[in-house]
């Protein structure tokens, strides 16, 4: 039984690698090889990233007998990624999963539905802790002391350290799953509940960061005095040096802390997945309803399910959050990035070309909002009403393009102004700048629906499906980074030739092109795409 | 009101539907009966612009759903065999997007939506989100959102499944009175008895293809609606 739905579990979690998503059926070979080629070079190019900052650590670290730190200051940044993933679809995971009921009425016990929904949540959570455990090990690996049994051990320890990523996201799902069974905005509790925990963390490993300034200084007795807090990640770098003892205690630890949480959900599960007590029912008043324009309607419509859903808004929209956060903390910092600006332009080699690498950045900040990559999927099952209604397919889309650029733009704007003001470029970049911010946020939302139409889910059991594991999310998020890092690259070799500012205005250029293109094939394929799905 | 001409919809290289022609005038009922997977919903689905078909034509009161599917679709209403409708949407926010698309004024929405509310008894739930709806209400609403619009042809795919005994009664009173109106219906149905007593025509598909269809009477004849139906069904 409990094999069968594992099997059921993984294919649910691995269901965008394996089956096509318009019809369910299986790939083929080959679309098969393009999608794991795809998704393969995603995960190399975040590793290949994530790498250099790995090796820089290995070689300052390792020489100094501070191995442990190493592996500790990598675990703690992997559990940052693996929390990422894996804590906005906890709650969604284990207790709001379509099939909860399906599975409830088998003779099936709870604990095992739950066991089966954590080893979704564990395999979401590892994707993302791989991507800096990986590099890191590997890093071990080229610049470390390994010895045999270290080697095994650095091996096993993501996977471990997995098991405390998962305790964690539940902890958390715990905590929202208990105040959602009472209230009626569960939505909004969940978003603020879980932007907190992550305010919480960051402030956390920010301030072992700022510990880590010091560490070229004082190393040996930094490590020391936060040897003790991070006992645990003591004994996983302990372990990784071939420590077989501090691999027991390492593992034991967090296996326990994981077995403790299983049998803490497991006591709550059935309840919490069954209940929807003391949300206050709202009284029905006769009131008389404005009518809408279809577009205000389809927007609206929009909007509701974007503000109704935790998953789609933390997941597609943080980055609406992010960008002003960012711009407030430039502005808070200025003097300091002011202060940096004439190292980074003898550094670079040119007064503006600091200036690109501005606009590079907040770009890639900007492809963190993708509102539309998921928004076809997200029809799922209700797509009939769109389909059947008198509405041209094209509104809906254009809808769906509103949503994220009504979300997008305000952020992406203080974002830009708080932005200028702390770096005050120079004329053309102060036109240039939001400019591209703002062609690379519609490139975005363009670009998230095209990926999405050629690539659609409407069968999930829960929105975690089409908004965290889907191809056109992911090659939306990635895409735009990677696209970022290759417009900036593409400045090497044209360094010295041609002025930072006209470059920006040709990289402007090409994002305005490529978002006519991307407008004009909605507009016509992909609105036939629509109708007929 | 609906004339189906040689329609034929493929899934692959299986006919679902297959050169089904069928024609139901203004006031008339008219049943669509058949075995699961007969071909009943993906005929209902293409008569409302929701699939593609591979051949044949649909006309809604003269309009071409391939060549004017807006058009025909503003004088349809469809309510599919399984509500489900917008779980982030209240009852009441459901209906007003509705007939936001359909542009229906303030004054006549407000009025239909309460009438019809009030009818099946869901007006108290109208602010209650969707997603705390059992499947009754939740097929209750898809009715009153489909009578919103007074529409000219309503296309129902078992439309009794999950409505309690009363809500039933008043759902069928209310196609006899729109057929008084003149507003054609036609529905799929396993309810033989039902379809009987309420519907002036029927037909029966069977493998995609109609193999009877007309008045009630001249189908049924002295016998039963399921005699006939069973034999039909029996022959190959």
């Amino acid at each position: 039984m409990i094999k069968a739905l594992f099997k059921k579990q993984m294919l649910e979690v691995f269901s965008y690698l394996f089956m096509t998503n318009k019809k369910k059926t299986r790939r083929t070979g080959k679309a098969l090889a393009y999608t794991l080629v795809l998704y393969g070079f995603l995960f190399a190019y975040l590793c290949v990233m994530l790498f250099f900052m790995a090796r820089f650590l290995c070689e300052a670290l390792v020489p100094l007998g501070l191995t442990w730190f190493y592996f500790a200051i990598m675990a703690l940044m992997s559990l940052v990624m693996g929390i990422i993933g894996s804590v906005f679809n906890t709650y969604t995971t284990l207790y709001q999963a379509k099939d909860n009921d399906t599975l409830l009425a088998m003779p099936i016990p709870p604990r095992y539905i739950l066991l089966v929904r954590l080893a979704g949540v564990y395999v979401s959570g590892l994707f993302f802790e791989l991507l800096v455990m990986l590099p890191a090990t590997v890093a071990w690996f080229m610049y470390g002391e390994v010895t045999a049994l270290g080697a095994i051990f650095a091996v096993l320890l993501p996977f471990v350290l997995s098991f405390f990523v998962l305790s964690l996201s539940c902890l958390l799902g715990l905590l929202v799953a208990a105040i959602a069974a009472r209230i009626r905005h569960k939505s909004l509790v969940i978003t603020l509940l879980s932007l907190g925990f992550l305010a919480l963390y960051f402030w956390g490993y920010s301030k072992l960061m700022s510990s880590l300034t010091d560490l070229m200084t004082v190393l040996g007795d930094i490590a020391q005095r936060v040897k003790g807090p991070l006992f645990l990640f003591y004994h996983m770098g302990r372990a990784a040096e071939g420590e077989a003892l501090s691999m027991l205690i390492f593992t034991g630890i967090v296996l326990g802390i994981f077995l403790l949480i299983y049998l803490l959900l497991s006591h709550s599960f059935l309840t919490l997945a069954t209940t929807n007590r003391g949300a206050a029912r709202k009284a029905y008043k006769r009131e008389r309803t404005a009518q809408r324009s279809v577009g205000r309607a389809l927007l609206v419509r929009e909007l509701k399910h974007f503000a109704s859903s935790s998953v789609y808004m933390l997941n597609c929209g943080l980055g609406a959050l992010m960008l002003p956060l960012m711009g407030i903390m430039l502005l808070i910092f200025k003097d300091d990035v002011r202060a940096m600006l004439p190292l980074f332009e003898a550094m670079l080699g040119g007064a503006d070309v600091i200036y690109l690498l501005f606009a590079a950045f907040v770009c890639m900040m900007t492809s963190m909002i993708d509102l539309t990559a998921p928004s076809v999927s997200l029809e799922g099952k209700n797509i009939w009403i769109v389909q059947s209604l008198p509405v041209e397919p094209r509104r809906v889309l254009y809808a769906k393009l509103l949503l994220h650029l009504l979300i997008g733009v305000p952020a992406a704007l203080v974002a830009a102004v708080c932005l200028l003001i702390a770096i005050s470029p120079s004329l053309p970049f102060l036109i240039l700048i939001p400019l591209a911010m703002l062609l690379f946020l519609l490139f975005i939302a363009l670009f998230g629906l095209f990926m999405n139409l050629k690539a659609p889910n409407l069968s999930w059991a829960n929105e975690t499906v089409p908004v965290k594991q889907s191809m056109s999310v992911t090659v939306t998020l990635f895409g735009g980074w990677v696209l970022t890092a290759a417009l900036g690259a593409l400045y090497v070799p044209l360094h010295g030739h041609v002025a930072p500012a006209l470059y920006l205005a040709l990289v402007c250029l090409l994002l305005a092109g490529a978002c006519t293109a991307l407008f004009l094939w909605i507009r016509k394929k992909g609105a036939e795409i629509f109708a007929t799905l | 009101m609906l004339k189906i001409e040689h329609l034929t919809k493929c899934y692959g290289e299986k006919k679902a539907v297959d050169d089904l022609s069928l024609h139901i005038q203004k006031g008339e009922i008219c049943a669509f009966i058949g075995h699961n997977g007969a071909g009943k919903t993906t005929a209902i689905k293409s008569v409302c612009g929701i699939l593609r078909f591979d051949a044949g034509e649909i006309y809604i009161d003269g309009i071409s759903v391939k060549e004017n599917p807006l058009a025909a679709k503003q004088l349809i209403a469809y309510i599919p065999d399984n509500p489900d409708l917008y779980d982030f949407m209240t009852g009441i926010g459901y209906l007003n997007f509705v007939a936001d698309i359909f542009g229906v004024d303030a004054a006549a929405r407000n009025e239909r939506i309460h009438r019809f509310a009030d009818m099946l008894e869901l007006t108290k739930d109208l602010a209650q989100p969707i997603s705390a709806y059992s499947h009754g209400m939740k097929q209750k609403l898809a009715i009153i959102s489909a009578l919103v619009h007074e529409p000219r042809l309503l296309v129902m795919d078992e439309p009794f499944v999950g409505l309690d005994p009363k809500a039933a009664h008043l759902l069928k009173e209310l196609m006899r009175e729109m057929c008084r109106e003149g507003t054609a219906i036609f529905f799929s149905t396993h309810v033989l008895e039902v379809a009987e007593k309420l519907c002036d025509k029927v037909a029966i598909i069977k493998g995609g293809k109609l193999i009877r269809a007309g008045k009630m009477e001249e189908v049924k004849g002295d016998t039963s609606l399921e005699a006939v139906f069973l034999e039909l069904e029996g022959e190959q």
